[in-house]
Formats: structure tokens, C-alpha cells, sequence
């Protein structure tokens, strides 16, 4: 099993860089671009799950590295409740949900 | 070997200046500078990373010192996260992103030599990092 010195090799971190991506793409496109509001809270949830899982793993203690991977899934699930916004208000395709739920669960 | 006693001289918080200095500078231009979600957030990261070792010296008590260390290394691996983002984005070229995340690297690497020093030396005055000595918990006559 190889020895992860740096949070880029952490999977749940390059799935949080994917997710993120995904939500810029998303959010860019049509009458979601226009919901600054909305826009800006999901874009920070999926920045904020990579940010923590990167802060804890910095952080070189376990308590702390748990602590922040806590608030990392936290922010997914803030991801994910947003997307429900985004849905509703028919900003995206009940597919490209999907698509970013499958992401999410991947980090569980 | 000189004796410090002021943040402003310790070699991990002048790299994490510099370090905030690039990312206001890359983060006002062009699309970047738009973003002002993410704008904001690696910002505030960078900030908090010459505010956590200033607390920590400040706090003149060892362990509270380690535990601020821990917190300004914390955001230099926030900041290198977000500068991810910019450059999937496109906000930054590559060699931006490159140059912005060896400063990162280098503060987190200058941050934990200097939690390891702390951690083998406990209970002492005067604590020292690469050739710089520093005093951090001493009389109350301050020294420059």
C-alpha cells in the first residue's frame, strides 16, 4: 500500500477537485450563472471540501485531521443539498444531479 | 546567532508575507478577479496563515504556539488546495500556479521544521529555527 505524503494523492480529495469542477460547469451555464446568490453558496461548499480535506491533512494530528474531514463531508452534503436548489428551479438536468450525487457518495 | 523577538522576523512568516502578496496578486486579474467567492476564500486562507504564526509567538506560551503553528500550516495547504481551482479554471497559467505553490510548499516545510524543534524542546526560552534564534517567551523587557 503506498504512504500518502501529500493530500494531491488523497482519492477523496481528487474526487472533491472533480466536484468542483463539475459545479463551476454547471453553475456557469444559463439561468444558473444568473442566481449570484446560489452560484456563490455552492461554489464555496465545493471548494470548502477540498480546502478541508487539504487543512487536515496538513494539520498533522489525527484529532484534527478527523475533525476537518467532518466539516469536509459536511460541505458535500451542503454541495448536494444546493444541487436539490439548482433542480427545482430547473437550473440543471435531474441527470447532471446524478452525476454530482455519484461523486459525493464516492467520498463516504 | 541572532536573537528574535518579533514575528516580524521569523523565516516561516516573511515566506507566508510573500505568500500572501502573490495570491492578492494573482487573484486581482483578469477572470479571477471576478470569482469573488473563491477570490475571498483563498485570500482570507492566505491571511490566516501569517496570523496564525504572529498569534502563536504572541501567545508566549509553547503549546499554545505548536497548536497556532498547526493552524497556519492548515491554511498554507488550504491555499494550495484553492490554487488548484484557479488553475482547473483557467484563472492562473501553469507557471503561476507553479511558482504560487512552491511559496505554499516552502512555508508548510518552514512551519513544520519549526513544530518538530518546538515538539523536542519543551519548557524552553529561546527556540531557534534553521540559523535564526528565537525568543518567544521571555522577561517582559522586549528586545529588538
Amino acid at each position: 500500500m503506498p504512504t500518502i505524503s501529500r493530500f494531491e494523492n488523497i482519492e477523496a480529495w481528487k474526487t472533491a477537485r472533480q466536484l468542483t469542477n463539475l459545479i463551476y460547469d454547471l453553475s456557469d451555464q444559463g439561468t444558473f450563472s444568473k442566481d449570484f446568490g446560489l452560484r456563490d453558496q455552492i461554489r464555496r461548499a465545493a471548494v470548502s471540501v477540498m480546502s478541508n480535506i487539504a487543512e487536515g491533512f496538513e494539520s498533522h494530528t489525527q484529532p484534527l485531521f478527523i475533525n476537518f474531514l467532518g466539516r469536509a463531508k459536511a460541505s458535500s452534503g451542503e454541495v448536494r443539498a444546493q444541487l436539490y436548489v439548482a433542480l427545482d428551479r430547473n437550473y440543471i438536468l435531474p441527470g447532471s444531479r446524478k452525476s454530482g450525487e455519484g461523486m459525493l457518495s464516492l467520498k463516504r | 546567532m541572532p536573537t528574535i523577538s518579533r514575528f516580524e522576523n521569523i523565516e516561516a512568516w516573511k515566506t507566508a508575507r510573500q505568500l500572501t502578496n502573490l495570491i492578492y496578486d494573482l487573484s486581482d486579474q483578469g477572470t479571477f478577479s471576478k470569482d469573488f467567492g473563491l477570490r475571498d476564500q483563498i485570500r482570507r486562507a492566505a491571511v490566516s496563515v501569517r496570523s496564525n504564526i504572529a498569534e502563536g509567538f504572541e501567545s508566549h506560551t509553547q503549546p499554545l504556539f505548536i497548536n497556532f503553528l498547526g493552524r497556519a500550516k492548515a491554511s498554507s495547504g488550504e491555499v494550495r488546495a484553492q490554487l488548484y481551482v484557479a488553475l482547473d479554471r483557467n484563472y492562473i497559467t501553469n507557471e503561476q500556479f507553479e511558482s504560487a505553490r512552491d511559496v505554499a510548499e516552502k512555508t508548510s516545510r518552514q512551519i513544520h521544521r519549526f513544530m518538530a524543534y518546538l515538539e523536542t524542546q519543551p519548557n524552553v526560552r529561546r527556540v531557534k529555527e534553521d540559523h535564526v534564534e528565537y525568543v518567544f517567551y521571555h522577561s517582559n523587557v522586549p528586545t529588538f
